[in-house]
């Protein structure tokens, strides 16, 4: 089974010359899926990629093409309690601390949220 | 045969003035990797910001104390981009001077941790006096010292006098002298060279590999300033900027880009204050934040700031993230640390200048 | 004997447990020229077995709390400690982030709070020479 973000990684690393990543940032749908988003600079601006994943899913990390995406992809995963592939170790929580603190209270069935 | 040993530092170690803990393994001298933990500051920022997006103007600047206004100021502009605001100039001017005044009293604060850190005492205290002049002057221009509360969506909360616009002018003029004398010290001192020359390598490739932003690319050959890419006021008519880049790599590179960045401040904040004219300096705006995304990017001292807000018709918001520069530059240090001596590493740390209430949150 | 040994300067030890940075810059202003605390004879140490006033910022984050509890414990016996800033005192800022204890005094006792978000160094200043006298008293068995 491929991960939903296997085609994204593959085009961040045909691009050329190599852009400057900016961030790897994860939003909750509210709807058991997940937003996925690489932002790196284009020129003067930024450009982003983008797919959506369903709770559960285990995604292909990306720190094999940038070391420092490791630390963004462990913030991600610990703050939606989502899975990055060989990611893991708690980062800014400590055991103490709350599980997935962003993830948002699911949206209930038959009414608009 | 060499053993490896592992040193830790920190949390509490007066090389750092924030908690922050360092796993050195070392072979008798030579550090040959290093782990990092954080966390001793995350509050859960990214959550209390999201809770209602006005008062998140006033909580943004209490991210990070040191750029407090560059975070306003991100948070500001993605709310803009946002709502489809488009700010007076007046605002953009003012929001110019006032990062580069804070840019100025980070810098000036970064350069004498640096001096401290290599044991020169003299230096330290240097820094710290001139710095001290801006913190004042921000104080009498915004009324706080640390965080300014000037910046609304859509603009400022209240315009600036023109006796305030005077008193930076006059300011800036009377500072300016001193500073380029601070220059030459680092420029020539043998006590600086001899300790930072060489010391921390970052290749541009490295750079590039772990995301660094900032000076600490900057240091490493690498022209990338968010100033260039015209965000808020620098990209108006008149406002002359090129980014500061050293080749070398080293900590005397990344020193030497702070230090002529503090007197490209001062010109900033002069060119500023010439191309200003009178006018409006706030756009008014209506309702909760529409469900669309904002992006506000905006070059704190550390590097390239980012606020990603997406909003959902109600007062709280659906997502705010932060990308600060710290997040990436602290572990960039991963890349510089290896093969120095234990002696060199708060120096190197110290050289990405870290900020780990911006990493943490 | 205990009295002789208040002649001494009481050292600071500062420990940063989850706070914007804002109130540690402040407390870096007093050590330096301006302010200069040194003038009471107060110098910035970094180890906890050498401190006698603990300036501590910040509201407390959860991973800090077990380290803050670990230097408080470390400190000679007497100490002062000033709680600096709004969110040091009651955690006001952040009240509802959910990675903090809110205030110094949840975790460890405090003698002195410093208002102000962020606290001006002059308060700093004011705290800590009211700090002096009452470690003074703490030292003579008052």
């Amino acid at each position: 089974m491929t991960a939903p973000n296997e085609g994204m990684k593959n085009e961040l690393e045909r691009m050329s010359p190599r852009p400057r990543l900016i961030d790897v940032m994860v939003a909750d749908r509210r709807d058991g899926s997940f937003d996925l988003v690489y932002v790196f600079q284009d020129g003067h601006g930024i450009k982003d990629l983008r797919c959506v994943f369903q709770d559960g899913e285990e995604l292909e990390s990306i720190s094999s093409l940038y070391s420092g995406a490791l630390y963004m992809e462990k913030e991600a995963a610990e703050m939606f309690g989502v899975r990055f592939k060989g990611v893991d170790g708690l980062f800014l929580l400590d055991e103490a601390s709350p599980k997935a603190p962003l993830r948002l209270p699911r949206k209930e069935v038959g009414k608009d949220g | 045969m060499v053993r490896t040993a592992i040193v830790p530092v920190g949390p509490q170690h007066a090389a750092f003035l924030e908690p922050f803990h360092l796993k050195l393994k070392v072979e008798e001298e030579t550090v040959v990797g290093a782990e990092m933990s954080f966390g001793y500051n995350h509050r859960g920022m990214e959550h209390a910001l999201a809770q209602d997006f006005k008062r998140s103007q006033y909580l943004c600047e209490r991210v990070c104390g040191i750029c407090s206004y560059h975070h306003a100021s991100a948070y500001c502009q993605a709310m803009e981009d946002l709502y489809g605001l488009v700010v007076p100039d007046r605002a953009k001017f003012v929001r110019i001077i006032m990062m580069e005044c804070q840019r100025l009293t980070s810098h000036l604060l970064a350069l004498g941790h640096m001096a401290e850190t290599i044991g020169y005492e003299n230096l330290f205290m240097q820094f710290f006096r001139e710095r001290e002049e801006f913190m004042m002057l921000v104080n009498r221009v915004s009324g706080g010292r640390v965080h300014y509360s000037m910046n609304t969506i859509g603009g400022l909360r209240k315009d600036v006098t023109p006796d305030q616009l005077k008193d930076i002018a006059l300011t800036v003029d009377r500072l300016e002298p001193k500073l380029l004398d601070l220059q030459a010290i680092v420029r020539k001192d043998p006590t600086m060279r001899k300790r930072l020359i060489g010391v921390g390598r970052l290749t541009k490739e490295d750079a590039l590999d772990w995301c660094a932003v900032g000076p600490t690319i900057r240091g490493s050959g690498l022209e990338d300033d968010v100033r260039s890419h015209g965000f808020s006021g620098y990209g108006l008519d008149g406002v002359d900027f090129k980014p500061i880049v050293y080749q070398e790599g080293d900590c005397y590179a990344r020193t030497m880009v702070r230090m002529d960045e503090v007197i490209q401040s001062l010109d900033l904040i002069r060119q500023a204050l010439n191309l200003m004219k009178e006018g409006e300096v706030q756009t008014k705006f209506k309702g909760n934040p529409p469900a669309k995304e904002g992006y506000g990017r905006v070059e704190a001292p550390r590097g390239e700031l980012m606020y990603w807000v997406r909003g959902k018709n109600e007062v709280q918001l659906d997502r705010i993230k932060l990308r600060t520069p710290a997040l990436v530059n602290i572990p960039a240090v991963n890349a510089m640390i290896r093969g120095c001596r234990v002696a060199d590493v708060p120096c190197i740390t110290v050289s990405v200048d870290p900020c780990i209430c911006c990493t943490d949150r | 004997m205990r009295s002789d040994a208040a002649v001494r300067s009481p050292w600071i030890l500062h420990f940063d447990t989850g706070s914007c940075n804002g109130c540690d810059l402040e407390v870096w202003a007093l050590l330096t020229p301006r302010y200069d605390v040194e003038r009471f004879g107060m110098v910035n140490k970094a180890n906890p077995k050498h401190a006698d006033v603990l300036l501590i910022t910040g509201p407390v984050s959860l991973k800090a709390a077990p380290r803050l509890k670990a230097l408080y414990e470390q400190t000679p016996e007497p100490k002062v400690v000033i709680a600096c800033g709004d969110c040091a005192s009651n955690g006001v800022p952040f009240y509802d982030c959910y990675n903090v204890c809110g205030g110094i005094d949840q975790v460890v006792p405090v003698d002195l709070y410093v208002p102000g978000c962020s606290c001006r160094p002059e308060a700093i200043m004011d705290a800590v020479v009211q700090g002096i006298e009452l470690w003074r008293k703490k030292v003579s068995g008052q």
